[in-house]
């Protein structure tokens, strides 16, 4: 153990005097600050963006919209009466129908402009404004037809509507969100077409909404509504777990198969834990993503990317560097046994590696802090079995770089395995360095195309690492360097990949110092 | 007259240095010390190709060893085995009475070399590379380090990166690396390569110090028989893998300084040579196109000349030679560089 400790020192001692660790060093930390300062510079572009769009004028800049839309509504109406005068009965007819559905929209958006309401908002009076424009259209189907003519269904269906449209002027006229919630609930109560479980659904959502947003202006606030698109994928994610179909999937539609309804279980929890700790503006969602969390990402995916060339020289270059220039000499006629060098250079080497990944931990942090502000890192949130946990900014970035240095891990025995049989830098840092691009690339190609598929796939070595994207499940948005080759599709479960990777480590480990304890050293 | 003055004085200079040796590892001497370096029925073969054949010697504790042979002969293979460069394929090798197959890393820390050229780590000091090597050897102390640093001469560039170094400072600080720990068995792969002839005598004076006042076992290998003369008390001769024989230096200067011969120049040697092997049979060393060589008195030089003289050769002079220590390996060898 003494002479293991002895040349491990002199090993560090050798690799801190080389100038590619300095090198790699440097360039990872500049480029670390790079990154995150140009995803700065995106976020202030589109802050900037925003703040024209947003700014003191938006209330005017609304109303001129809807004084705008009005106006063409009304030329519009006096053009098609102008051509209802020339034209004959039957088109006179067909140009009516037109016309009373642009008067319901003069209607509607004099209404509007009196009560200063923007129509495309989120909140909920423009809703009930816009659900009022569609009663009313409705209605224009029962206008030619005298109440005594009508069946009952139709009687019926007419009474509902003036009451719905009623009801929706009296919310608009108190502002009362309350009624608006309890008055959505009852037309799900008395929908026919849901089944029970739905309407529990619906009402649920309801019931969520009013408990994140009580008093309605989180969706007013803003043209887009952060909350109702959260809402509908909460919904989205129930209704397929009811009907054990996966909804929420791109392209076909296919049952659940157990291990699906598990994920969605899951994320089903995440979601509302999220929901109600109250940040999903900064969500799963895939239309929105803080862009913070985009840099952090991405330079975590630099700085594992520099990480690994680092290690993939040193250890390509370990014992072949030594023997080509003559150095290694000095350690063969130490006391020492081989195998002892063997661990101590390995070692050595992945002592490095940590150091780097504690260097590229801290710098990023470091980055992300002067950049977005401290403590101000997205919480990485999971659950399991369907309970949600929170695992904290700081916690969830360590733990993701701890995941990629098995990566790391792997590639590194890889160099040095390559490094003591070839005795060739060039052809095993060359080699490995290949086979880091070159694996995600057939990843890709096997992801991409279906033709390959089956059991066998999982014993792909390619597909059992990038453990870090697996485990924590990285936002489609959220493209670093190590997204750019896309999410592997083929990958087989972590339990399974982490035994195999060290199934592997150790067959690389046995072979390397087997053949370096054996052969001769010419 | 000048000459032979000259050459006198060589032949008693080398006598009495024979004559230290024959004191220093007498008879009985190396009955009663025990052999730090054994090298018993040692194997080895690249391929199927036999390249070091049942070798066997000892070294012993204040004697500097020399092992000689032509390029190729396996001198370098040799020490790599002792060294744990390769693997021993049959045989033992024992350091200081222990195998290296048992306890590697005790029998290893009795012994030092340099095998080859001394590598070092080209981007770091000089000071550096030996205080990385002394943090693998037990008790080496940093006043030790500065010790054997002034010993070789390197004091003024020991800071200085490796990179910087001439050959023979390399070299210089290759001796200090081996000798850095103390070890029982020193062993240098041709030590001199690339030193001017004063750090030649510098580093032979060293050696030599350490040898009969330290009593170290010096192992040298070398091609270079000159150079085993002023130093070695005995050689090993290694030729072809299989050792030819190890005698002490005094036994194999008396072999190679015993023969005088006369060349007789003449372009008709091989007539020459078939006139006088009837009367000196076994007489004719060696002849060519131009010369013929005999080992004959004298006295005899005058008969030889008439003979050949009657029989129409001429003759266009004699010189009077004497063998030389390269002709004694020459011929134990067998001759030349060839490399069977």
């Amino acid at each position: 153990m003494r002479k293991f400790k002895a040349l491990y020192i002199n090993e560090m001692i050798k690799i801190s005097r080389k100038l590619v660790v300095i090198i790699v060093m440097g360039v990872m930390v500049l480029g670390l600050f790079g990154y995150g300062g140009i995803i700065k510079l995106t976020e202030l572009a589109q802050k900037r963006y925003d703040q024209v769009d947003m700014s003191g004028s938006e209330q005017d800049w609304r109303k001129d919209e809807m004084r705008n839309m009005l106006d063409n509504f009304k030329s519009e109406k006096a053009n098609l009466q102008d051509e209802m005068d020339k034209a004959d009965e039957e088109m006179k007819k067909q140009y009516e129908s037109q016309i009373k559905s642009l008067d319901v929209q003069i209607e509607i958006y004099e209404y509007a402009v009196e009560k200063d309401i923007y129509l495309y908002s989120g909140g909920y009076t423009a809703v009930s404004l816009r659900n009022m424009m569609d009663l009313k259209f409705s209605l224009i189907n029962y206008e030619g037809i005298p109440v005594e003519e009508m069946n009952d269904i139709q009687r019926a269906e007419k009474k509902r509507t003036e009451d719905e449209i009623s009801k929706y002027e009296e919310i608009i006229e108190k502002s009362d969100y309350r009624m608006y919630i309890d008055f959505q609930n009852e037309i799900i109560d008395s929908d026919t077409s849901m089944t029970e479980e739905e309407k529990q659904i619906m009402r649920e959502s309801n019931d969520l909404r009013v408990k994140i947003d009580p008093t309605g202006e989180i969706s007013a606030s803003s043209d887009y509504d952060p909350l109702s698109s959260y809402i509908t994928s909460i919904e989205n994610i129930k209704k397929s777990l009811l009907h054990n179909i996966d909804y929420t999937g791109y392209g076909s539609i296919k049952p659940l198969t157990p291990s699906g309804r598990q994920e969605l279980e899951n994320s089903l929890a995440v979601q509302i834990y999220k929901l109600e700790k109250g940040d999903f503006e900064r969500s799963n969602n895939y239309m929105q993503v803080e862009l913070s969390d985009v840099a952090m990402t991405g330079m975590l995916g630099f700085g594992t990317f520099m990480m690994i060339c680092m290690v993939l020289i040193l250890a390509g270059g370990a014992i072949s560097q030594e023997i080509s220039t003559g150095s290694i000499k000095s350690l063969i006629i130490s006391p020492v046994k081989r195998y002892k060098i063997f661990f101590a250079k390995l070692t050595s080497i992945i002592t490095a590696g940590v150091a780097t990944a504690v260097v590229l931990y801290i710098v990023s942090i470091l980055v992300h802090g002067i950049l977005f502000g401290f403590g101000n890192g997205s919480d990485y949130i999971y659950a399991i079995n369907g309970k949600a946990h929170e695992l904290s900014f700081y916690i969830y970035r360590m733990a993701y770089i701890g995941l990629e240095f098995v990566d790391v891990l792997v590639y590194l025995v890889f160099a040095y395995m390559l490094s003591i049989i070839t005795r060739n830098t060039a052809v095993s840092v060359g080699v490995s360095i290949a086979i880091y691009f070159g694996g995600n690339l057939v990843n890709l190609f096997l992801s991409a195309t279906e033709i390959f598929s089956g059991e066998w796939l999982k014993f792909i070595p390619f597909n059992n690492m990038s453990l870090a994207d697996r485990i924590f499940k990285v936002q489609m948005n959220n493209i670093g360097i190590s997204g750019l080759f896309g999410l592997n599709l083929n990958a087989p479960s972590s339990m399974f990949s982490v035994v195999y990777l060290v199934v592997m480590l150790i067959c690389f480990g046995y072979i390397a110092l087997d053949s370096f304890n054996r052969r001769d050293i010419k | 007259m000048l000459k032979s003055t000259n050459r006198v004085t060589i032949t008693r200079s080398t006598r009495t240095i024979s004559e230290f040796v024959s004191w220093l590892i007498g008879e009985k001497e190396i009955m009663m010390s025990e052999a730090v370096l054994e090298v018993k029925n040692l194997v080895k073969y690249f391929g199927k190709r036999k390249i070091i054949d049942n070798v066997s010697f000892e070294v012993f504790p204040g004697e500097i060893f020399g092992f000689l042979g032509p390029n190729g002969a396996g001198k370098t293979t040799t020490i790599k085995m002792i060294m744990g460069f390769l693997a021993v394929d049959e045989g033992e090798i024992l350091i200081n009475g222990i195998n290296i197959r048992s306890d590697y890393e005790s029998a290893m820390s009795s012994i030092g070399g340099i095998v080859e050229n001394p590598e070092m780590y080209k981007d770091l000091s000089g000071q550096l590379n030996l205080e990385m090597y002394a943090r693998l050897h037990d008790g080496v102390t940093p006043e030790r380090i500065k010790e054997v640093v002034e010993l070789v001469g390197m004091q003024n560039r020991i800071k200085d990166k490796v990179k910087k170094y001439s050959l023979g400072m390399k070299q210089r600080i290759g001796v200090a690396q081996s000798i850095l720990h103390k070890p029982k068995v020193l062993i240098l792969d041709e030590p001199t390569n690339g030193l001017d002839p004063s750090g030649i005598k510098e580093l032979r004076d060293i050696f030599k110090k350490l040898a009969h006042e330290e009593g170290v076992a010096v192992f040298v290998s070398s091609h270079l028989l000159s150079e085993m003369q002023l130093m070695c008390d005995r050689v090993g001769i290694i030729h072809n893998g299989k050792l030819l024989g190890v005698k002490p230096i005094k036994k194999l200067m008396d072999e190679a300084t015993g023969g005088v011969f006369y060349r007789f120049m003449t372009k008709q040697a091989q007539q020459a040579a078939e006139i006088l092997k009837v009367d000196y049979p076994e007489k004719v060393r060696n002849f060519t196109a131009d010369y013929i060589e005999l080992e004959i008195e004298e006295q005899e030089v005058p008969e030889v000349n008439r003979k050949l003289a009657l029989a129409g050769i001429p003759i266009f002079g004699v010189n009077k030679l004497e063998s030389s220590l390269e002709d004694a390996f020459i011929s134990i060898t067998g001759g030349g560089n060839s490399i069977a």
